[in-house]
């Protein structure tokens, strides 16, 4: 996705307590891992459980001179399931975008309901696999492992190691697992 | 020069605070104190991490406001210690007092801030008001753009304030959220490099008991006047410390310092000037004027104190228009701070030059690429029809 000068935009939307700040570093920090000029940043507006978090990342082969928010992200991840079905979250979004969502819902109908048009629209079900993984609700990971599945920026062995070495044990290795169901289920 | 440069730092990414708390643990400082609640950043969090881990050998001095944060670091410069500490917002303000002790006792202390904007009404997220609002304290002031500046600033900071000729405290800036909590890569010297160029601190006033000397002594009508003189003096001093600090530390890293960061000025007709991490959004926002033909370039202040009079004559005495982009606000006055810096300093030599006066951002409100478009156009255009008179406004709802 990247070329000379061209800096690729992501932007996460989900709410405080899901973990959108780490899934925002965590890809931030894997690109930094291969190579990349990196920008990665929280939208805080109050800090509390439950309020809507917005996070940011930006990576290029240059360096990034820019400092404002992301308007039209190339890559959009929606990690609350009700974010993901309301059009207000894609304002800025582009025909050229991909766009990763939590949901249970099929991609043709949340597609019909948003009304957007995209170049990749991708569906994880993170309710189910965190469910089946943690018994409880945990959505970053499984979006994260869907947003390398359909962006391809970077490796997801890189996302894996950085995972460990900062939950060593059981809470990473069960993160890896739900970022690798994300990746291997994501549906277009 | 690069390459040698370059086995001599490593890659890394960090927030702007950790830059800053990296930096300081480079530094091997003595003595930190801060206040470690909001508005508080995790530049001192990462620093007592350091110390309880044993990465750093200093002292740190958890108190109970910003005024003992920074009256502590007093005492602890006295004593002959390299010291650190930190704030933003009220906790500089509530620390103003002691600021101006800071620096009359001409201590080399170094501070860093997260900017961000004061109260009423209460807001955590960045603009400059506390940064100006220290103008006047005789502290040597920079601000940097993103992590590597800040980074680099930190360890340049203690370089200068410890020089003999100066002996002054230094604050270096970073915009609070947009800076501070962004992860960013940059290039840090090696540990050994950095305590080779600075060394142990060897100078400036220090309590001996051998040797009993008064400090922060009572100067009344006959001699307070000498010592605020030295003061300025020693202030004018630190403009050629200064330099000479940027060239030695270009000769280790590689990266050149000035007091003012130019782009695409050379042949422009109206100039954008910003601080902070506004400098880069105006580039981009440069970039693409620049491909629609438009003659633009902008400055980015990274010294406000001293002011670089010299080079901010010699830079924007040639342009028409300038439009300055300031991100505080003072009330009653003719314009914001760095407007009136960069007229007086034209005036009445060049007062052919035409500027105008943008104030924005307040309170972390986001400055885009297309906002620093839509402040180049309306500005140029009040400026040729002579509608400059007044400090305008962008991005607010009225």
């Amino acid at each position: 996705m990247t070329g000379a000068g061209k800096i690729v935009e992501i932007k996460w939307q989900g709410r405080g307590g899901q973990g959108v700040v780490l899934a925002n570093q965590l890809i931030g920090m894997a690109l930094f891992e291969e190579g990349k000029h990196i920008q990665t940043f929280p939208d805080f507006g109050p800090e509390r459980t439950g309020g809507p978090v917005r996070g940011y990342t930006r990576f290029s082969e240059e360096p990034i001179d820019v400092h404002s928010f992301v308007y039209e992200p190339d890559i959009l991840a929606v990690i609350d399931p009700y974010f993901a079905e309301d059009p207000n979250v894609y304002v800025g979004v582009k025909p050229t975008s991909i766009v990763v969502v939590n949901s249970a819902k099929k991609p043709q109908d949340l597609i019909r309901k948003i009304g957007i048009k995209v170049e990749k629209f991708g569906v994880v079900n993170a309710l189910k696999i965190s469910k089946e993984i943690f018994g409880t609700y945990v959505f970053n990971t499984p979006v994260l492992g869907g947003l390398v599945k359909l962006t391809g920026i970077v490796k997801l062995e890189t996302l894996e190691k950085l995972i460990m070495s900062r939950f060593p044990g059981k809470v990473g290795e069960l993160n890896v697992q739900a970022l690798r169901r994300g990746f291997e289920e994501v549906v277009t | 020069m690069m390459t040698k440069a370059l086995s001599r730092q490593h890659r890394i990414a960090l927030t702007g605070n950790d830059a800053v708390a990296y930096a300081v643990k480079q530094a091997r400082v003595d003595v930190i104190s801060a206040y470690p609640i909001t508005p508080q950043t995790f530049v001192v969090e990462t620093l007592s991490r350091y110390v309880y881990d044993g990465e750093l050998d200093a002292k740190f001095i958890a108190v109970e406001s910003e005024h003992s944060a920074m009256s502590a670091v007093i005492g602890a410069a006295l004593a002959g210690a390299r010291t650190f500490t930190a704030t933003s917002s009220q906790g500089l303000a509530y620390m103003w007092e002691a600021l101006y002790a800071a620096s009359g006792l001409r201590l080399p202390i170094v501070m860093a801030l997260a900017a961000r904007a004061l109260s009423a009404p209460i807001n955590i997220h960045n603009d400059h008001s506390d940064f100006f609002g220290m103008r006047d304290s005789g502290w040597i002031m920079f601000n940097g753009e993103e992590a590597q500046e800040t980074y680099d600033l930190t360890i340049m900071a203690y370089k200068i304030a410890e020089d003999p000729r100066v002996l002054l405290p230094v604050v270096v800036s970073y915009d609070g959220f947009i800076v501070s909590h962004a992860i960013s890569d940059f290039y840090a010297l090696n540990d050994d490099v950095v305590a080779e160029f600075l060394g142990k601190r060897t100078t400036g006033p220090k309590i001996d008991p051998d040797n009993p000397r008064s400090f922060g002594v009572l100067a009344l009508q006959d001699s307070y006047f000498e010592f605020k003189r030295q003061q300025y003096e020693a202030m004018e001093n630190s403009r050629q410390v200064i330099r000479e600090v940027f060239e030695k530390y270009a000769e280790i890293s590689g990266r050149e310092y000035k007091p003012l960061k130019e782009y695409m000025t050379e042949d422009a007709e109206t100039c954008i000037v910003a601080m902070g991490s506004t400098v880069g959004t105006a580039r981009q926002a440069v970039k693409t004027l620049r491909e629609k033909g438009e003659k633009v370039g902008v400055i980015g202040i990274l010294q406000y104190r001293p002011w670089p009079t010299k080079e901010v004559e010699q830079a924007f005495s040639r342009f028409k228009r300038i439009i300055v982009m300031e991100k505080t606000m003072s009330p009653g006055a003719r314009a914001g701070p760095m407007y009136e810096d960069i007229a007086s300093t034209l005036y009445p030599k060049h007062s052919e030059v035409k500027m105008i006066d943008y104030t924005y951002g307040l309170g972390g409100r986001d400055i885009s690429p297309q906002g620093i478009i839509d402040i180049y156009r309306l500005g140029k255009e009040l400026i040729d029809k002579d509608k400059n008179d007044r400090v305008q406004f962008y991005g607010v709802r009225e």
